[in-house]
């Protein structure tokens, strides 16, 4: 056989969003220390998610927001070589400042055309502070904001439910939640996988374990922290 | 001398498929005559099915496209005057051709959409593809269905192209690739215009290239085809190599190694993969008289699929310079050899007459005499006598093959979810 004609080939990029609250309220009930500590062990499943994967290469940003919003991972980075730095709780829950920078890296350029859909995880646990609405309209006014897949993770009970199910934007899904550090890495992971999965369009991640499901009601032996 | 043109296509399943999902995409040609002259003209169509959930029946959706495609573009083609004729002028041939063009593509939507809905009646859709839709079939069954189309036409040193969705039409003139076919700024983020939305026809976009253009090479793809590349300039690349292996190995060895290609691209870039490749070559008229066509240009749509290579092969564009050195001297001695050919071409008051095609039992593919002596034609190296793929099994033109790639090779998948601009 000959050589096959033209430049190299690629696995497609998917470009995996971590938006995490950074509000004051984390920082109550070890919220955010346990939310550290689920990001580092959910990066080794997106870096073995994208290994894994035959076409599409996972490449992961962060950013956090409290007062205002600021990227913490701006460059797309290969989870597997990814060292993740502590996210620290202070300010309000300026969740539309993080949609308006997210917005701003899903225009054309710098998102490449041959790119698989975004995904996006949001980790909350209050209700946003300031224009959210109006700037999650606009980013699914982008094609490729309209395009991402994306879910969110409510952590305790004072999170904003109704927006993070507007966030996700699919009345079939609904987001999971975190009574505990432990259903935090598990309501993580399977967020993870699971926009992982539909932007690669790889079959379903499959149903949220109940034990993360927003109709959770924790079962004797079981903590509710937050 | 005559400009004639040779095709071959394959197609291949992408490895984002889940398993029992197909191949979406199609491709098909036939050759048909036209005017007194009986000057052949390749026709090829090419779809892509969009690959989300709500497209449950967009592997037929391709098949019917491409159908409807040829159909409507062998109609517009007998219509065409032009075509059968060599006294008219280029700006009266280029204005007929683009009027073909856009009846072909308005007839080609209307026939695709009562296919369609035949199918559908012969075929009412399964409680489990109401599922996959989320039950919105009998709303709309267009969409269920949802395919772009392209489709090109090639006679003699004439293209026309028209385009409907996302895909690549690539062309290759005086060593350098184009995109002939204006752009569509609506199709970023994998959103795609569609037969299945309500006005398609008006989403079509045209091209018709001309002698003056000098096109040796066109590219027709799927976008799943771009989409593996690692690079966005990867046209330039593939053209020049294509052109290479064609004018080194000849066009069996084209038909024979394409399979493979695609299978590398389909299998990293996720997607569907549908490639059709078109070849001039210039012959002597009078070779011609006495080799007419005899059966369309072939499509290696269901050849034999050559070993899958390693991703990491190396790019036959990376070969170095000394290809590319021999290119340019090549060039250097096409222009050399072109002028004084032109010149002498200019010397002369009229056209030369090419007499029509005569029947004859050698197997070529469409040649069409040529209003005017091309000069580059002298200057180029001999090209290997074209010899369809042992894959051919139309028959006599006028024919039609319609190919979609294998449909259960086992891959898992889903390809690249495609998003319709309009309906979502």
């Amino acid at each position: 056989m000959s050589e096959r004609p033209g430049a190299e080939l690629a696995r497609r990029p998917l470009h995996f969003f971590l938006v995490a609250d950074c509000s004051g309220s984390m920082a109550a009930a070890g919220k955010m220390a346990a939310l550290n500590t689920a990001i580092r062990e959910v990066l080794p499943h997106l870096a073995e998610t994208s290994t894994r994967n035959p076409h599409a290469q996972v490449l992961v940003r962060a950013i956090r927001f409290g007062t205002g919003a600021a990227w913490h991972i701006e460059d797309p980075t290969d989870p597997e070589t990814l060292a993740w730095q502590d996210l620290r709780a202070a300010g309000y829950t300026d969740l539309g400042a993080a949609i308006a920078l997210m917005r701003a890296a899903l225009t054309v350029p710098p998102m490449e055309e041959r790119a698989l859909a975004p995904a996006i995880v949001l980790v909350s646990d209050g209700q946003p502070t300031d224009d959210f609405d109006e700037e999650l309209d606009a980013l699914l006014a982008l094609p490729w904001g309209a395009r991402s897949v994306r879910m969110a993770v409510a952590i305790g009970h004072d999170a904003d439910y109704d927006s993070l199910s507007r966030f996700i934007g699919n009345p079939l899904l609904e987001p999971v939640t975190a009574a505990n550090p432990e259903q935090l890495v598990h309501a993580l992971r399977w967020a993870s996988t699971h926009v992982s999965r539909a932007a690669s369009t790889l079959a379903p991640a499959g149903p949220p374990p109940a034990m993360i499901a927003t109709a959770y009601t924790p079962r004797a032996g079981e903590e509710a922290v937050w | 001398m005559t400009a004639t043109w040779t095709a071959t296509a394959a197609s291949e399943r992408g490895s984002a498929h889940t398993e029992g999902v197909g191949n979406q995409d199609a491709v098909g040609s036939r050759t048909v005559t036209v005017g007194a002259a009986a000057t052949p003209v390749l026709l090829v169509a090419v779809s892509d099915g969009h690959g989300g959930r709500r497209y449950v029946r967009s592997q037929a959706g391709s098949r019917l496209a491409v159908a409807a495609g040829l159909d409507a573009l062998e109609n517009a083609v007998r219509s065409c005057d032009v075509l059968g004729r060599h006294d008219a002028s280029a700006a009266t041939r280029r204005g007929e051709l683009d009027t073909a063009l856009r009846a072909a593509a308005a007839d080609a939507t209307q026939r695709w959409r009562v296919a369609v809905l035949a199918h559908l009646a012969a075929t009412p859709f399964s409680e489990a593809e109401r599922v996959s839709a989320g039950n919105a079939l009998d709303r709309d069954p267009l969409t269920a269905y949802g395919s772009t189309l392209l489709f090109c036409l090639a006679s003699g040193d004439w293209l026309g192209f028209a385009q409907l969705g996302d895909g690549d039409v690539v062309v290759r003139a005086r060593g350098s690739s184009r995109s002939p076919v204006p752009g569509d700024e609506r199709l970023v983020a994998g959103a795609t215009t569609s037969l299945c939305l309500p006005d398609p026809v008006s989403d079509f976009r045209y091209a018709v290239l001309a002698p003056e253009d000098d096109i040796d090479l066109v590219l027709l793809a799927t976008d799943g085809y771009g989409n593996a590349f690692a690079s966005d300039q990867w046209r330039d690349d593939v053209v020049a190599d294509i052109g290479a292996h064609v004018e080194r190995n000849g066009h069996p060895s084209l038909a024979a190694e394409l399979p493979g290609w695609l299978s590398d691209s389909a299998r990293i870039g996720g997607d569907d993969v549908t490639v059709a490749v078109l070849v001039r070559q210039r012959t002597q008229a009078a070779t011609m008289a006495t080799a007419p066509l005899q059966r369309p240009a072939a499509l290696g749509g269901t050849a034999p699929v050559a070993p899958t290579l390693p991703a990491s092969r190396p790019s036959a564009s990376r070969r170095g310079n000394r290809r590319t050195k021999v290119f340019f001297a090549m060039i250097i001695a096409g222009v050399v050899l072109g002028v004084a050919a032109a010149l002498a071409a200019l010397s002369r008051s009229d056209p030369p007459v090419v007499p029509p095609p005569k029947p004859s039992q050698t197997v070529e593919p469409s040649q069409v005499p040529s209003p005017l002596p091309r000069s580059r034609s002298a200057a180029q190296p001999p090209v290997p006598k074209p010899v369809p793929p042992p894959t051919i099994t139309v028959p006599a033109v006028p024919s039609q093959r319609v190919s979609q790639g294998p449909a259960s090779r086992g891959a898992p998948s889903g390809s690249a979810t495609q998003v319709v601009v309009g309906p979502r």
